[in-house]
Parts: C-alpha cells; sequence; structure tokens
C-alpha cells in the first residue's frame, strides 16, 4: 500500500523458510550423483553410477514396482468406491446420512498408528496371511475419505439445474450421468484419484505393521534399511518418489488446485 | 385415482431411498467388513490381560493395560514428552507459520499461487524420504555440520538429529503447511476492506493489524494448532526415523509393543490413549469455538 | 473557498491507466459525485484521496496542502465502504467510536459522541449489538455515524447505496439528503448509479476509461450532455447519424437523415454543412400524436412495438430507417394507439442536441 523502508524482515524470514522447506528434497535429488560410495550433501563430484546401479538392485527395483502396483491398484478401489459414496452423501437425504459420512471419513481423524495395529490384529484374528491384498484393503481404508473429500468439493459446486435441463431434453437418468455429471465432477475424481495414488505411494505408518519380508513398498524399504543408510540408492529411491509426487502435485494444480485439497482457495488476482 | 397417485408417490420414493444404498454399499462393505471390526476388535483385546511369560492374550476382561499406562512413571513420561513435543511444534509452527501466512496473503502479490506451491510441495513426499534428506543434511557429514565446524572451529559440532531437536525440526516441517494453510484461509476470508477502514479511522498499520485483522484471523490460528497439535501427538515416523531412538514419542511406543513384545492388548490401549486425548482436543476446541466470544461473528 | 483539490492526478496498475490525469476542485461543503461504468477509475480515485493509493503522478490537495503522502490515518477523512466494513468483531459501539479510540478521545466522551452519532443517523441503542445483528439498512446507518462522529473534514462514499434493495435505497437516499443539508460536510461519492448521482449531489463528474468526461451540476449533465458517452450513460436517447443540411442563424441547424427526413434543431453546430453528425432525442422528448400537429420536427411512422412498464409505456417506431423509441408517460389515459397504428412523432427544435462523430 505504501512504500516501506528500514529491513524486510517478514520478507527475508518467508524466503528462509521456503528454502528450509526445500532442503530435505533437493539434497536427496543432488545428493544421489556423488561420486564417492556413501551419500553425501554437497555431493562430491558428479557421476550417474547410483542412479543406474539403484535400478540394477534387484530388490529396490521390485520394491519399486509394487508400490507403483499398490498404489495404482488403491487409486481405482478408492476412486470407485469414494466417489460413489460421495454421490450418495452429497446427493441425497436419508436416516444416517451424517452418522454414515463421518463413519467413513473416520479413517482421517484417528490416530494411523491405531488403524495400522487394528488391521494388524484383525487380519491375525480371522486367520488372513499378510499380502498384497491385505495392504491393498488397508489403503483402501486410508485413502478412500480423501477421495470422498474431494469429489464432495465438485460435486457441491454442481449446478443441479444442469441435471434437470438433460433430462428435460430426453436424457435417461444414466444418460444423465455419464454425459453432464461425470464430465463437470471429473476434476474432483481425477484429483482423488492423484490424491489416493500419492497417500498410498508415500504410506509407512500403516504399512508398517502389515507388510512381510515378500511384500516391501519402496518407503518401507528405506525404512527397513535406515540404520544401513549408507547407500546413495536410497536416495535414488528417493528421486523417484519425488518425481512422482511432482507428477501427482501438477495433475491436482491443474484439477482442483492443490489449494483447495488442502482446504484454502486461494483466488488468484 | 387417489390411490394410482399414492403409489406413483410410493414407487418415487421408494426409487429415491434405494439408489444412495446401492451407492454406499461397495465402501461400506469393506469398511463394515474390515476397518469396523478391526477398531472394535483392538479395543476389546486392549482390555484383555497379557501373559508376558507365555507370550499370550488371556481373554480376561481387565482395565489392567490403562491402569498401567497412567502408573508407570515411563509411560507418563512417554505421555509427557509426546504432549509436550506437540505443544513445541505447535508453537513454533504458529508463530512462523503466522508470519508466513501474513506474507504469502498481504505481501505476495502475483506470486502468491507459486509460494503456497513450495510450501506444499514437500506434503506429497513421503516422510521416510523427507528424514533421509534431513539426515543427509543434518547428519555427521552434511552441510550443516561442515558449516558447524567450520564456523565453531570444532570437531565435534553439536548435532541437531538424533535427539529431541532433530525431532522437532522434522515435526514442524512436516506440519508448518498445514498451520500455514488454515491461517492463510482465515487471512482470505477477512473482507480487505476492513483493515482499509481502521486505516481511514485513524489507525497505524500496527493498530489495524493488532484490532482488526489478528482478531479476525484467530479462527484460522485456532484451527490450525489444533490441526498441528493432533497431528504431531499421533506422528510415528519422524520421531522413529530423525530420533535416533531417543525420542519414544507414544505412537512409536505403540509399534515398539505390537511389534517387537508383541503385547498387543497394551499396544491397543495406548492406541485408544491416544484417540482419547486427540479426540478431546478436537470436541473440546469445536465446542470453544462455537460458544466463545467470536462464535457470534463466525457462526 | 476550494477544499479538496485534485490536480492532473494519474494511476496506473500495470500496464493499465486507471486515472489519466483527473482536476477537480470541491468546495466547502459541497457534495460531488463520481459518477461512471465500472472500471472507469472513479474508485482508484476515491481510493486515493483516502490515502489507500498512492499517486503516480499529480496532487492531491485538502485545505490547500499536498496531501500526497499523508498516511490514511492521518488524513482525518470519514469514509463509508460499498459494504461498510464493520468490524465484524466489535460493537456497533466500538465499530462506532473506533475512530475516537484511535485519537485516543477520553472514555466518557466516546460514549457521548457515540450516542449522538447514532442518534443522528436515527439508529438509537444499538451500541450492544454486533454488525451480523442489523439488517443491511442498519449496518448502513452504523457505517455512516462511525465516518461521521470523529468530524472529519470531508466524507467519502463508495457506492453507498448499491448493497441496499430498491425501497431501502429510495428512503436512504432521502436521509443522506437531509443528512447532508444538516451537516454541510464537504463530500465525495462514487456511484455508478445515474439516479443517485443527479438526485444527491451538487456537481456531477462522468468519468470514463480514467477521465472526466464532464463536470457539471445534474440538470446540465442530463439536459446538455457534452459528448456521447455521457449522452449514452446518462438515461435513453435515441441517436441518428445524418448529414447537416443547413446551418441558419440563432443555432438553428438542420440534419438531414435519409431521404425526405430532415431533422431541425436550434442547439447550434460548431461545423459546416456536409459534416457527418449525430442527432440525438430523448425518448421521453418525443410525442406520438394521432393527428400532425404544427410542431419543429414531425415524422409520420407506424407503431412497430409497445412494451407497457406500468409507470411508463414505450413505443417502438422507425425515423428514417432508426430504430426509436418513445417514452409516453402513464397517466391513466391510455392513448388510443395499438401496434400497428399509424401516428405522428413530433418534438421540438430545443431537443434535437447535435454532436460531432
Amino acid at each position: 500500500m505504501k512504500k516501506r523502508f528500514g529491513i524486510p524482515w517478514l520478507t527475508i524470514l518467508a524466503y528462509v523458510v521456503f528454502v528450509f522447506t526445500m532442503i530435505p528434497l533437493v539434497v536427496v535429488v543432488l545428493s544421489v550423483f556423488t561420486t564417492t560410495d556413501y551419500p553425501i550433501f554437497p555431493p562430491i563430484g558428479f557421476s550417474w553410477k547410483w542412479w543406474i546401479s539403484a535400478f540394477q538392485n534387484e530388490s529396490l527395483v521390485r520394491s519399486f514396482s509394487l508400490s507403483l502396483g499398490l498404489a495404482a491398484a488403491t487409486a481405482v478401489a478408492s476412486t470407485t468406491l469414494g466417489t460413489l459414496a460421495a454421490m450418495a452423501i452429497v446427493r441425497y437425504r436419508f436416516i444416517g446420512r451424517d452418522l454414515i459420512s463421518t463413519f467413513l471419513t473416520s479413517p482421517l481423524i484417528l490416530p494411523a498408528v491405531l488403524i495400522g495395529v487394528g488391521l494388524l490384529q484383525f487380519y491375525v484374528l480371522v486367520g488372513v496371511r499378510a499380502s498384497f491384498y491385505t495392504l491393498w484393503i488397508g489403503h483402501i481404508i486410508i485413502t478412500v475419505p480423501y477421495v470422498m473429500r474431494l469429489v464432495s468439493v465438485s460435486l457441491a459446486g454442481f449446478d443441479r439445474n444442469l441435471e434437470l435441463a438433460a433430462r428435460n431434453l430426453g436424457a435417461s437418468a444414466l444418460q444423465t450421468f455419464w454425459r453432464i455429471t461425470f464430465p463437470i465432477i471429473l476434476s474432483g475424481i481425477v484429483a482423488g484419484f492423484a490424491f489416493a495414488f500419492i497417500i498410498s505411494m508415500d504410506d509407512v505408518t500403516v504399512t508398517v505393521f502389515l507388510t512381510n519380508p515378500q511384500i516391501v513398498t519402496l518407503p518401507m524399504r528405506i525404512f527397513a534399511q535406515w540404520e544401513y543408510w549408507n547407500y546413495p540408492y536410497i536416495s535414488a529411491a528417493g528421486s523417484w518418489m519425488i518425481f512422482f509426487a511432482a507428477i501427482v502435485m501438477v495433475v491436482i494444480e491443474r484439477t482442483v488446485g492443490l489449494g483447495k485439497v488442502f482446504g484454502v482457495e486461494l483466488e488468484r488476482k | 385415482m387417489a390411490s394410482a397417485k399414492a403409489s406413483v408417490a410410493t414407487r418415487r420414493r421408494a426409487r429415491v431411498n434405494l439408489l444412495p444404498f446401492f451407492l454406499l454399499l461397495p465402501v461400506m462393505v469393506v469398511f463394515l467388513a474390515v476397518f469396523a471390526p478391526a477398531v472394535i476388535h483392538i479395543f476389546l483385546q486392549s482390555l484383555w490381560k497379557f501373559d508376558s511369560f507365555r507370550l499370550a492374550i488371556v481373554r480376561d476382561l481387565t482395565a489392567a493395560n490403562y491402569v498401567k499406562f497412567f502408573t508407570d512413571a515411563y509411560y507418563l513420561n512417554v505421555l509427557w514428552l509426546t504432549i509436550r513435543i506437540s505443544l513445541i511444534v505447535t508453537g513454533i509452527s504458529l508463530v512462523i507459520g503466522y508470519c508466513l501466512a501474513y506474507f504469502i496473503f498481504y505481501r505476495g502479490g502475483r506470486f502468491r499461487t507459486y509460494y503456497v506451491l513450495i510450501l506444499l510441495s514437500p506434503l506429497l513426499v513421503t516422510v521416510v524420504v523427507r528424514a533421509f534428506g534431513w539426515l543427509l543434511f543434518l547428519g555427521d557429514n552434511g552441510l550443516l555440520a561442515q558449516f558447524l565446524k567450520f564456523v565453531l572451529r570444532t570437531d565435534s559440532p553439536p548435532r541437531v538429529i538424533f535427539n529431541e531437536q532433530g525431532v522437532i525440526l522434522g515435526l514442524f516441517h512436516v506440519y508448518l503447511p498445514f498451520m500455514v494453510l488454515a491461517i492463510l484461509g482465515s487471512l482470505q476470508r477477512i473482507d480487505i476492506s476492513l483493515p482499509m477502514a481502521a486505516r481511514n479511522l485513524g489507525a497505524s498499520a500496527y493498530q489495524a493489524f493488532t484490532r482488526v485483522t489478528l482478531p479476525l484471523s484467530l479462527p484460522g490460528v485456532f484451527t490450525g494448532s489444533v490441526l498441528v497439535f493432533v497431528l504431531t501427538m499421533g506422528s510415528f515416523a519422524v520421531p522413529f526415523l530423525l530420533g535416533g531412538g531417543k525420542v519414544p514419542m507414544i505412537a512409536m511406543q505403540v509399534y515398539e509393543k505390537e511389534l517387537v513384545f508383541i503385547n498387543w492388548p497394551f499396544a491397543g490401549a495406548m492406541g485408544f490413549i491416544l484417540l482419547a486425548i486427540v479426540g478431546t482436543v478436537i470436541i473440546f476446541s469445536g465446542r470453544a469455538l462455537e460458544r466463545g466470544k467470536y462464535g457470534v461473528v463466525f457462526q | 473557498m476550494i477544499h479538496v483539490e485534485l490536480q492532473s492526478v494519474r494511476k496506473t496498475f500495470g500496464s493499465v491507466v486507471a486515472v489519466n490525469g483527473v482536476n477537480l476542485s470541491i468546495e466547502k461543503g459541497e457534495t460531488l459525485a463520481l459518477l461512471g461504468p465500472s472500471g472507469c477509475g472513479k474508485t482508484t480515485t476515491l481510493n486515493m484521496i483516502a490515502g489507500f493509493l498512492d499517486l503516480d503522478d499529480g496532487n492531491i490537495l485538502i485545505n490547500g496542502k499536498v496531501i500526497n503522502n499523508v498516511p490514511p490515518n492521518k488524513r482525518n477523512v470519514g469514509m463509508v465502504f460499498q459494504n461498510y466494513a464493520l468490524f465484524p468483531h466489535l460493537r456497533v459501539y466500538d465499530n462506532v467510536g473506533f475512530g475516537l479510540q484511535m485519537r485516543k478521545v477520553p472514555k466518557a466522551e466516546i460514549t457521548e459522541k457515540v450516542k449522538r452519532a447514532l442518534d443522528m443517523v436515527r439508529l438509537p441503542g444499538v451500541e450492544e449489538r454486533y454488525p451480523k445483528q442489523l439488517s443491511g439498512g442498519q449496518q448502513q446507518r452504523v457505517a455512516l455515524a462511525r465516518a461521521l462522529v470523529f468530524n472529519p473534514d470531508i466524507l467519502l462514499l463508495d457506492e453507498p447505496l448499491s448493497n441496499l434493495d430498491a425501497k431501502l435505497r429510495e428512503e436512504m437516499r432521502l436521509e443522506l439528503m437531509d443528512l447532508r443539508r444538516r451537516l454541510g460536510i464537504t463530500s465525495i461519492f462514487v456511484t455508478h448509479d445515474q439516479e443517485e448521482a443527479l438526485v444527491l449531489s451538487d456537481r456531477v463528474a462522468v468519468m470514463n476509461a480514467g477521465v472526466i468526461e464532464q463536470l457539471a451540476i445534474p440538470t446540465e449533465i442530463y439536459e446538455k450532455p457534452k459528448t456521447g458517452f455521457v449522452a449514452s450513460f446518462i438515461g435513453e436517447f435515441n441517436k441518428m447519424a445524418g448529414e447537416v443540411a443547413e446551418i441558419g442563424s440563432g443555432g438553428a441547424v438542420k440534419v438531414k437523415i435519409a431521404e425526405g427526413v430532415v431533422i431541425k434543431s436550434n442547439q447550434g453546430y460548431g461545423g459546416k454543412v456536409g459534416d457527418k453528425v449525430q442527432v440525438m432525442i430523448r425518448p421521453e422528448r418525443m410525442r406520438l400524436s394521432l393527428q400532425a400537429t404544427a410542431s419543429d420536427n414531425s415524422f409520420p411512422v407506424k407503431v412497430e412495438k409497445i412494451a407497457y412498464l406500468g409507470m411508463v409505456i414505450r413505443y417502438y417506431i422507425t425515423i428514417g430507417g432508426v430504430r426509436c423509441v418513445v417514452f409516453v408517460a402513464n397517466r391513466g389515459d391510455r392513448l388510443n394507439i395499438a401496434t400497428g397504428a399509424d401516428v405522428h412523432v413530433e418534438w421540438d427544435n430545443e431537443h434535437s442536441l447535435i454532436a460531432g462523430l
């Protein structure tokens, strides 16, 4: 508003925090290029050898493909289940609606360890061995609430007169959904898919209780080898994760906006 | 005639009632078949006995697990440590987060969206990778250590990892964005003409902030603080990875009891104690916000 | 005595010129309306007077002193914001008393002054309420009381009535007129509502694209718009393009619109015969009659369409190939004219305004 003089403390602080925010990511991505046998930041020299060796490391690649497959499977399932549920909850009034809504979003409030512990003990109780599918179910449970929230947001902003107009023009209920409703709420669904994907890929707190030596996701691989972190290929694995996070971020920003996912809507001025 | 009308009406109502049921069916199957029984099961089990000699669960109803937690000095210490770290992280996030939110909103200009993107970008990267980054940065060969060695002219500079400071730093990094977002949200809801009106009525820039902007942003401050506190209370990976085993926060204890000591009843009990604390905070803060002085203002 | 003066004030936002060299002098006790469409620079001008925006160029003077660099809180200018900007977390008492608190007025005096200010806006006894508990009209009154209570040098109003519904707006308009007369405070208000500007102000400055197109008393703005923009912005005009056919003495001009359609005017024209010009006639200055009378301008036309609006009836006709509208006040004796009827449209010389193209 007015010209300010003196030291811009606020600006300096803000930039320091922005740098701080980016430190761990930048460090991971750059440290992989070191020529040393141990990871270090800043890297010493420049070489692709750890990148290459990471792709030759069988267990790491197996974990990576498991993580990708699990994340994709989780995203598909959660998006389907979550979208249907969001439709029901936003669109209809029925007995127990609030209760069901709270129930389905409760994994957001419950401490994640509690969910992990609960699932482990329940699987043992009913005699199911840990497998890809038990992990998958666990990930669906923790990602469905996010999908529901994102789809609900786009459904809430949806003008229902559009559907009435389609019906009035002769479309059946199903045609109306596929040709009108679905394309319009698609951005919310895509954002929900992307978010479910990345949450599944990132999780350790629930996953740690549901893995066995045969099923180790990528973050769990790093987690489990924490004491032996002296391998730069962990940096490489970290870079892969950061790469996928970046893709998801772009997808979300292009669809509903990253701010909206986390509850703020910054209008562009 | 009248009955025909009535039957049309019932058919309509029946159709309207069944559709949401079918839409909810798949997700409810998963949640009712796995999630709900899992949570109920550990709650029941937390009320059972654990025979630590035979490492077996004895199905005798008892409150012993809960009693033990609240009477054993070690666990009370864990609880206090967890609350203390959560308060510290919340406090630091609040101060820094407010400044940051204020900067982004009022000084961000056309870069505002980019600032928010920078702030949010680490959120989508798994905590494990971020912890690894901190390890490289703060560890013995890291940039910080090298810098401190150079500045302090010592071979053993103070460490900010594998201890409480490291955990606090890591948690602050993870949860700061949530605080900023909450405060940003409330700053954004403040009509821009309000601080202008204050200036017009004779308030200095500082007075306009303390009398108008700050009080009106309190709901965001409040929500953000509750959110960060609750999330920190339940954090597991950061204290595990950056605490070097020296910062036993409650979620880590749950993990240890569950997987290392296989004392499932006690692990479950700790999980529910954590849930009780977190739930109490959420419920009471919700009430406080509704009933508080600003209830009239913010609905 | 000149109270507020703007000297070649200029303001740009990036590449957009919001205000482009505005000059204004406002007398003490005068009310000036800044009227224009959105984006014309009127609100920017007001914000510069209040001190919320820096000037790129030019000066703003109050009582002969340049105040360009005086911060908004030191200007002693009262302002009523478009959305009232009442502090939602403060009671009405603290809202109205805010300016006094900032001026470190003793408490007892604040209470007294707040009470008087609320009495003045006819809203006594609401001190303890919060703004949200008041209706839109009441909030408007509180905002007004808040802007006046600390005896500002001048009063600024940003679209003061735009947030009220039609009925309340009429009521508040009368009240503002009354208040203005009682207080005699120099005031500047921004509006896009021409009626509001005409009713409430001593002078109107019509703004467009960052410049003042015309600054005059309300009747002159309406009767003698200087530019095509002012003419089209205030009220309605029938506009017909034509060619100057004859320039006589005493301002007499004849303009040929089409073959056999020549419009007479006595408003004068500075150019020469053969110029392309525009003739503008207010729809309410035209008359319809069943028989031709001895009017300055009279043309046989066919009624093409009738829009019955209650208070007025609009008749659509075509003169020389140009679609025109005639307003006829509804006096209860409805003209016996139906769609398709052959009638005569007539008006007097003095109502034909001529503007260059």
